[in-house]
């Protein structure tokens, strides 16, 4: 058996515990980014998709809250004549209506157009967008889920809740869709006609209108006419992202700060216990030295396998860090990692050249 | 060598010209007028520019401090007003002169109500889509 084998069968908890120390390392670097990332980007990037929602009278966040992100319920209805005048407003580029209220087992129902769609990259895998009243299509994963699939027949219920009351009129899978947001991926879509079937309405309403302005500068512009505007309320979502911005930041600083401590005591403790390990293979190093081993193909031999391991643990860190949230690490955490591995590995290599 | 100091000194004194510190209140003598929009019974106001604000700002480089407004985090669209955003112009503290859009030469990272020094070349605008004055080729000092 040759040594590198022998070093793998011999050291298999020490080998374990340095893979562990280079993951952690990793991960703590990798940390005050990672958070950062979590509490804003991927809601400020979905945010920036829509310069503004226009809806019924009420608080700004619970607008945005609802018709993005269906965390809320509406502020309450606002008349098609609402979403006809901002489709023609000369600094709108693109208005979607959003009917919102209902829910099938628990997952909001979305009234909306055709432009909802491509809108927000959602792709159709299977069958047709709906295009009358009745017709539903959503996620491949949420379809597989409620175990329905193309053809399958569904009932809708008031509010956010599965217990409430439900609709008479049933609801008919059309399509298998493909979405890229979690908001997405758990809802259903229909024609805002369904809304106003089922709640038998004899005006016709929606809950919000998204809008996409001709330019960035229009949001500056717009606030001015939405107030002459008597029941509409308009929520600008990067505003409102920019003052939770603007709120959280000192908790994001004060976390870095921290992080970026407690990754630095771990980077010791790893470096430290590296280090160690050369105490523990003094006797073979003294062999090696005896047959003529040069320092290379000794340190190879002895240390080769911390290496290997050292690698993995800070690889599988920034994979799964990838994995869960989408960040590859930035040019000062790839520079913090090979300083570790070089710190490291350079210390070994110091004390094996004075042995 | 007294000849290239003095030429020296003279690029420096052009440079200093060049980038002359705009005053938001220096803004407030603009003039609009409303334009009636009969699609949607709107009105919305447009700039009118006398000689002198284009023979003065229109195309030359200035340097002004405000707060930036965030209008896309992403795509890096940023605005700068004279007041905070919770008193800027569209929460009726202001007129539209008192905020102007940025448009930067390179990518920058900015957060709402951050103080900036900008500096850039002067663009009047006269459509009512845009507001009154674009900073382009904006620099932040």
């Amino acid at each position: 058996m040759s040594l590198w084998l022998l070093q793998w069968k011999r050291k298999w908890a020490t080998l374990f515990i340095v893979c562990l120390l280079a993951f952690i390392t990793g991960v703590f670097i990798k940390a005050p980014r990672a958070l950062e990332h979590y509490i804003f980007h991927q809601w400020e990037e979905s945010a920036s998709q829509i310069d503004l929602i226009v809806g019924y009278k009420g608080s700004p966040i619970q607008i945005v809250a609802s018709t993005l992100y269906r965390l809320e319920n509406p502020t309450g209805n606002i008349p098609a004549a609402t979403y006809e005048f901002w489709r023609e407003h000369p600094l709108v580029e693109l208005a979607t209506p959003i009917a919102l209220g209902d829910n099938v087992q628990g997952h909001p129902l979305v009234g909306t157009d055709s432009s909802y769609y491509p809108w927000f990259g959602i792709l159709l895998k299977e069958g047709h967008f709906p295009s009358i009243s009745g017709e539903v299509v959503l996620d491949a994963a949420l379809a597989d889920q409620l175990k329905v699939g193309i053809g399958a027949s569904l009932t809708s219920a008031h509010g956010s809740d599965s217990r409430g009351e439900s609709h008479e009129h049933p609801l008919k899978v059309v399509g298998i869709l493909e979405a890229k947001r979690s908001a997405d991926q758990s809802a259903l879509f229909t024609v805002p006609q369904t809304y106003w079937t089922s709640h038998h309405s004899v005006e016709q309403s929606y809950t919000s209108v998204m809008l996409k302005l001709k330019s960035k500068a229009a949001m500056l512009i717009l606030p001015n006419i939405i107030s002459e505007r008597p029941d509409e309320q308009g929520a600008f979502p990067v505003f409102i992202f920019g003052q939770l911005q603007k709120q959280w930041q000192p908790t994001i600083d004060q976390s870095t700060r921290w992080s970026w401590i407690i990754a630095a005591g771990v980077i010791l403790l790893f470096i430290t216990y590296i280090s160690n390990m050369y105490h523990s293979e003094l006797n073979t190093i003294a062999f090696l030295r005896n047959h003529h081993g040069n320092t290379a193909s000794i340190f190879i031999q002895v240390f080769g396998n911390v290496v290997v391991l050292m690698l993995l643990g800070l690889f599988l860190s920034v994979m799964i860090i990838q994995g869960m949230i989408g960040v590859l690490p930035v040019v000062e955490e790839w520079t913090a990692m090979l300083l570790t591995v070089v710190l490291g590995l350079g210390l070994l290599w110091i004390k094996l050249r004075k042995s | 060598m007294r000849k290239g100091l003095t030429i020296a000194l003279l690029c420096l004194g052009f440079c200093g010209i060049a980038q002359e510190r705009l005053q938001w209140s220096g803004l407030e003598q603009i003039d609009f007028t409303e334009v009636y929009d009969k699609g949607t019974a709107s009105w919305l106001q447009v700039p009118q520019w006398t000689l002198e604000q284009k023979a003065n700002w229109d195309g030359k480089q200035w340097q002004i401090t405000g707060y930036a407004i965030v209008l896309d985090p992403v795509d890096h669209v940023y605005a700068i007003s004279a007041f905070p955003f919770s008193s800027c112009f569209f929460c009726g503290a202001a007129g539209p002169e008192s905020v102007m859009e940025l448009e930067f030469k390179r990518p920058v990272n900015l957060i709402t109500d951050q103080v900036i020094t900008v500096i850039g070349t002067l663009d009047l605008n006269t459509s009512p889509e845009q507001l009154p004055i674009t900073l382009v080729g904006a620099e932040i000092k």
